[in-house]
């Protein structure tokens, strides 16, 4: 799939824009601060309704106007195309049209456009709190299931109320305003999390690898293991008619985390909050079996990171059956060339490529000669060379 | 700030606090109420006036009723032995405009929803237990949606009710009929998949 045409108006520093990218490789460069970033941000936005700078919706409206509006017109592989777009105001709840109808709910843009993303803030991935591998797992299986999306609201707003629950209980023991039915909420949306999550990291950790070892010229060695808060380790799933139509791991995952609740249940109850589940999973990314946070050097960090982007991105690519739109932000800083023409052979030719970059020196004349490069200046384009 | 005339004022603030309401339409329907003609205008504030007066609960299912007894619990046709249970009396009216519940209802006026300070006490349980307890009840649908206050609300109820010997049963939920499934929202065709049952 590829954007034929882009608009946007009232998007961070654009006022109005239209741009007809190539469903190849487009670069983007510009100096700092001219609106690089808030292009591949609007794009992104398409893809996940969010926007990857972890700030509020309404940051992307540009000063002094009541709303942003982002447009693209998506192509798919038999020729077909579909129109969407978002709307963020400061009135109005955020609100998308497909094909100019407005939908239900803005949600409902999930799966139109995919889009992988990359950028310097996904260094977090490594250096960060385990809070960001899980915000890594939920957006991309997301955008793959709407199903998992749903599933992780009902566990959160059941998380959500089984800890008010808990709370009461602390200051007031005596009382029990029905933690079972919470308990039960809980661990059945929070178990089809888990069965996701083993099941994306599962292919994901292949998919990683494999792009790690490509990018280090197979020096070096990723792991990524998933590391549920429970300690349950997957059996190889069931056939489904064996289990009654449920999947195993699922089961699984459930049987192990009512054990687990009913072990910690006092002490859930002295701290009034729940101390297992998916809101403490993590994933652990390991380089030549060492810990990527604390031993890779910098350049191996964005390696790992970017090795998830794009095993993220074969992902989506097998789970919908056309390829997403890459787009990265900024990469080729810190990667020695060896990595930047082997990520560059990588992407070439294979799908919608956005990358952005201050300076046209890092790229092979080569890759330069069949690329469209746009020349952002002060929230505008200014010349197109294909 | 805007300089509207007191009374004005205090109307649109009154109209804001009502659900669904925002500033703007608050402004629009009290200008609308100012052009009304005076007799309109007072028909309208006599049938708030009387809303408040003369609808109460009903004491036995406790939906909104004139009388004590409001007149589906009052109606000896109505089959005494299946309670459907609502959240709100709004849902009560959907579900009897279909004409297929021939049975009772019981409102609880709310789901369980502790981040919201509402508790298994603070909704109408109590009293189903108590009535449940003094009728010939066999079956109980819980009728409350499928969100995770409602399944939690249902799940609750179940596990108080079954001890006591009374079927309790959900509604399902699915596609809505006659509705292209091309149109459905996702979250209704996937619950429609989880609900699917054998042919
Ligand atoms: N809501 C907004 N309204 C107007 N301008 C905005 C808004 N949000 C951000 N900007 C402007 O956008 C610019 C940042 O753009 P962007 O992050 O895309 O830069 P960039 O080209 O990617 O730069 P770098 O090379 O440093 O990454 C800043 O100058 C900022 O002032
Ligand atoms: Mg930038
Ligand atoms: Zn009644």
């Amino acid at each position: 799939m590829y954007i034929r045409r882009l608009c946007l108006a009232h998007f961070r520093n654009y006022e109005l824009l239209e741009i007809r990218p190539s469903p190849g490789l487009n670069v983007l460069v510009g100096e700092n601060g001219h609106g690089k970033s808030n292009l591949l941000e609007a794009i992104y936005m398409l893809a996940t309704t969010k926007s990857f700078r972890a700030t509020r919706d309404t940051d992307v409206i540009q000063k002094g106007n009541p709303d942003a509006v982002a447009f693209a017109e998506v192509v798919f592989d038999d020729g077909s195309s579909c129109d969407v777009e978002v709307t963020v105001s400061r009135e109005d709840r955020k609100s998308a049209r497909i094909n100019g109808a407005r939908a239900d709910r803005v949600l409902d843009l999930l799966g139109m456009l995919n889009a992988v993303f990359f950028g310097a803030l996904d260094l977090r991935l490594i250096n960060g709190e385990p809070s960001a591998r899980r915000r890594y797992m939920d957006l991309a299986i997301a955008q793959t299931s709407p199903k998992y999306g749903r599933d992780l609201a009902a566990f959160r707003r059941s998380l959500d109320q089984r800890n008010s629950v808990l709370r009461e209980m602390r200051d007031n023991p005596e009382y029990d305003p029905g933690l079972d039915v919470w308990t039960d909420q809980m661990t059945t949306h929070g178990s089809a999390v888990m069965e996701r999550r083993f099941a994306f990291t599962d292919e994901l950790a292949k998919l990683a690898v494999k792009a790690y070892a490509e990018l280090s010229g197979k020096r070096e060695k990723l792991v990524v293991r998933y590391e549920p808060s429970l300690g349950v380790e997957p059996e190889p799933p069931l056939p489904l008619e064996k289990t009654g139509g449920v999947s195993s791991v699922y089961l699984a995952a459930r049987v192990c985390y009512d054990i687990e609740l009913a072990r910690v249940r006092e002490i859930e109850i002295r701290r009034g909050t729940s101390l297992i589940g998916p809101h403490r999973d993590d994933l652990r990314l390991s380089v030549d079996g060492m810990e990527a946070r604390a031993f890779a050097s910098q350049g191996q960090q964005r390696t790992v990171v970017l090795s998830l982007k794009l095993a993220e991105f074969e992902y989506l690519e097998q789970c919908v059956g056309r390829s997403p739109v890459m787009l990265l932000d900024d990469v080729m800083s810190d990667l020695d060339d060896d990595r930047r023409s082997r990520l560059l052979q990588r992407v070439r030719g294979k799908c919608q490529t956005f990358i952005t970059c201050t300076n046209l020196r890092s790229f092979p004349q080569e890759v330069l000669s069949e690329a469209t490069v746009f020349v952002v200046r002060d929230g505008a384009i200014e010349t197109v060379t294909s | 700030m805007l300089a509207y005339a007191r009374p004005l004022a205090r109307l649109i603030g009154e109209l804001e606090k009502l659900p669904g309401i925002g500033p703007k339409s608050a402004q629009r329907v009290a200008y609308h109420i100012l052009r009304m003609p005076k007799s309109a205008a007072l028909a309208l504030a006599e049938a708030i006036a009387e809303v408040q007066e003369a609808v109460r609960f009903c004491s036995v299912c406790f939906n909104f009723s004139e009388d004590e007894v409001c007149s589906i619990c009052r109606d000896p046709r109505r089959n005494k032995t299946t309670i459907c249970v609502v959240a709100e009396p709004r849902d009560l009216i959907a579900i009897e405009k279909t004409g297929e519940h021939r049975g009772l209802y019981h409102v609880l006026h709310g789901v369980i929803s502790p981040q919201d300070g509402i508790m298994p006490e603070q909704l109408r349980i109590r009293e189903l237990l108590q009535r449940l307890d003094q009728s010939e009840t066999a079956e109980v649908i819980v009728a409350t949606n499928p969100t995770v206050e409602g399944d939690a609300t249902a799940l609750y109820l179940s596990k108080l009710l079954k001890p006591l010997g009374i079927k309790v049963t959900r509604l399902a939920h699915g596609l809505p009929l006659g509705a292209d499934l091309d149109y459905a929202d996702q979250a209704t065709i996937i619950s429609a998949l989880q609900w699917r049952r054998e042919m």
